[in-house]
């Protein structure tokens, strides 16, 4: 049974196009899902952070932050802004966001105020929820409510629509290459549809606990925080400081007998470098699932995993912003060859894969591909179309199974974060003195580039230039190493030779102190 | 023929080797100054967990006001240091 009614999406609106909102038998958005959830087992533990939630409290969390953003006047379409950390009431915050029918947009207070407020301005925020503190974002331009307050506040959510297919369910903010990070907005089908494919994928239920290191200004987080919720399962939100520390991770596995982890592997390799493998293991006994995401695993980094986690099965995964998330995984089995790269695996199944014949660039169709971005316009054919989207990434198949060969752009990652290099070059340019830039690489630590200076000027202050980069950038964004070169090599059309300046100036990009 | 070690001296040393091999331009000022971050911050504060077995927290990093401070700190939460 499929039912088609007039559209009055808020983002259909906003682009002027035809979006009929689609009404199906058993469609149910991700707060839905958490809700059913809780429906089946409202004492069971939802979220283990300072204190525990249960799913009884979490689903009534989430009506009453619904039920308030209501009261305050937030529209269905409208985009509601999380000011806050990662916290045990961060998921409640958000499916309340998304159950209002608004757009959840995560603020993180660590990210730079000019940021924050380039996000807040091109969102259109006019609502922001504080959790602690809102960092350097501006207050002039929207309404705050303090997040204690919503969360207590009667719960109004007979009286709310729901959440439309079509609508979009977040945004989340990735680097653009015009200088300025770009909102990419996920809509709510593509969600529901990741929440129950993943989860499903990894065979969660209600006795498993899962934990992630994510910050809540990164895409990973509505996998960690969000997505076990779908299932029953349990979220374990680690501090600030445990994430900070290698044994903090250790230790909240131990003492909340953690069944699921959820890392890059680059922080994965930080914490076996520091960690007695003796200690570590012992503390790990509880877990049955390793999900590496983000960034490329290397077929060495499971195989130092593999003694110390016996029980565990471990998955490379693979998605984008622009996916919703992971959109195929790969399990590992031990026998993949030294050396390499674990492939990516096979699509999870709420997605379409076609690799481009020719440079074997990846495309995905589906739900879960974005709605588009907050400054790019409609998608084709509105938010209800059949979507694609071009990854970026070249890949190969090899024996039925996704491999990563690569890049069919610039971009690079640093720990699972995306840098676009023209967003640092364009910052890099703007510093008083310097004339050219180029990202030449970027190894665990972060991005190397090289700069050439205006005639005249005076040498660099490197702690100066970093301390004004990092009023602009996020902070894996932020170069690590900058070179400044007397000469720019130039192709006779004039442009950068960058092929030239990464071979002279590139980074090993597995460097590591500790190897 | 017999060695005394100078341990506060050693330790002082080791840590010291420890942030400039994460920061190589962390001669002076801060952590963060020297182009720290989380994973740095993660890496070091294991490092000196494995070499010292005392667990510093992000606050001891992230406040001191350079790597002799941090050093200090090191050392006077190391049994049997005094931190001088």
């Amino acid at each position: 049974m499929r039912e088609e009614l007039p559209s009055n999406s808020p983002f259909c609106e906003r682009y002027g196009v035809a979006c009929p909102r689609v009404t199906e038998t058993g469609w149910r958005a991700l707060p839905d899902l958490v809700e059913e959830a809780a429906a089946r087992a409202p004492r069971a533990t939802a979220i283990i952070g300072e204190r525990e939630t249960t799913y009884g409290e979490l689903a009534r969390g989430v009506r009453a932050v619904a039920g308030g953003l209501a009261a305050a006047g937030v529209a269905p379409g409208d985009v509601v802004g999380l000011a806050s950390g990662r916290s045990e009431r961060a998921p409640a915050l958000a499916l309340g966001i998304m159950r209002a029918g608004a757009v959840y947009l995560p603020l993180d207070p660590l990210y730079p105020a000019p940021l924050l407020a380039h996000m807040a301005e091109s969102a259109s925020v006019r609502t922001v929820i504080v959790d602690g503190s809102t960092g350097g974002l501006p207050a002039a331009e929207h309404t705050t409510v303090d997040a204690a307050e919503l969360l207590a506040s009667p719960s109004l959510s007979d009286r709310l629509p729901g959440a439309a297919p079509c609508a979009a369910a977040y945004v989340m903010f990735t680097s653009g290459s015009t200088g300025l990070p770009k909102g990419v907005l996920l809509g709510h089908a593509g969600l529901a549809e990741y929440a129950r494919a993943l989860p499903a994928h990894l065979s969660l239920g209600g006795e498993d606990r899962c934990l992630g290191v994510a910050p809540l200004g990164f895409s990973s987080s509505i996998r960690e925080l969000l997505l076990p919720l779908a299932r029953g399962a349990s979220v374990v939100v680690p501090a600030e400081e445990e994430v900070r520390t290698p044994w903090g991770v250790a230790d909240l596995v131990r003492e909340h007998r953690v069944t699921h982890l959820d890392l890059p592997p680059s922080y994965w390799r930080a914490v076996l470098d520091a960690m007695p493998a003796g200690e570590l293991g012992e503390a790990l006994a509880s877990v049955r699932g390793v999900l590496f995401a983000s960034e490329p695993l290397d077929v060495a980094l499971t195989h130092r995993s593999r003694p110390l986690l016996p029980r565990a099965r471990l998955w490379n995964t693979y998605g984008c912003t622009e996916t919703t998330g992971i959109i195929a995984a790969h399990e590992v089995t031990g026998t993949e060859p030294a050396d390499s790269l674990v492939p990516i695996g096979t699509p999870l199944g709420h997605v379409s894969f076609r690799i481009r014949p020719g440079d074997g660039g990846l495309v995905v169709s589906g739900d879960a591909v974005t709605l588009g971005y907050l400054t790019g316009g409609p998608p084709p054919g509105g938010g209800c179309a059949r979507r694609r989207w071009e990854t970026g990434d070249r890949v190969t198949t090899v024996d039925g199974t996704m491999v990563w060969t690569g890049r069919t752009d610039r971009v690079l990652k640093v720990r699972g974060m995306r840098v676009v290099p023209e967003t640092v070059e364009h910052h890099l340019r703007a510093y008083p003195g310097i004339a050219r830039a180029a990202v030449v690489g970027a190894g665990e630590r972060g991005v190397a580039c090289v700069v050439a200076r205006t005639p005249a000027s005076a040498p660099l202050d490197s702690r100066a230039l970093t301390a004004w980069l990092r009023e602009r950038l996020p902070g894996h964004m932020v170069p690590t190493v900058i070179t400044d070169v007397p000469a720019w090599p130039v192709l006779p059309n004039g442009k950068t030779d960058h092929r030239l300046l990464i071979a002279r100036h590139r980074p090993d990009p597995g460097q590591s102190p500790h190897h | 023929m017999s060695h005394t070690y100078d341990t506060a001296h050693d330790l002082r040393a080791l840590v010291r080797d420890l942030w400039l091999s994460l920061l190589p331009d962390g001669h002076s000022g801060t952590f963060a100054d020297g182009g720290g971050d989380s994973l740095s911050a993660l890496r070091l504060i294991g490092a000196v967990y494995g070499a010292c077995g005392v667990r510093m927290t992000w606050d001891d990093l992230g406040t001191a006001t350079d790597v002799d401070d941090f050093a200090t700190r090191v050392l006077a939460a190391v049994p049997g240091e005094d931190g001088r």
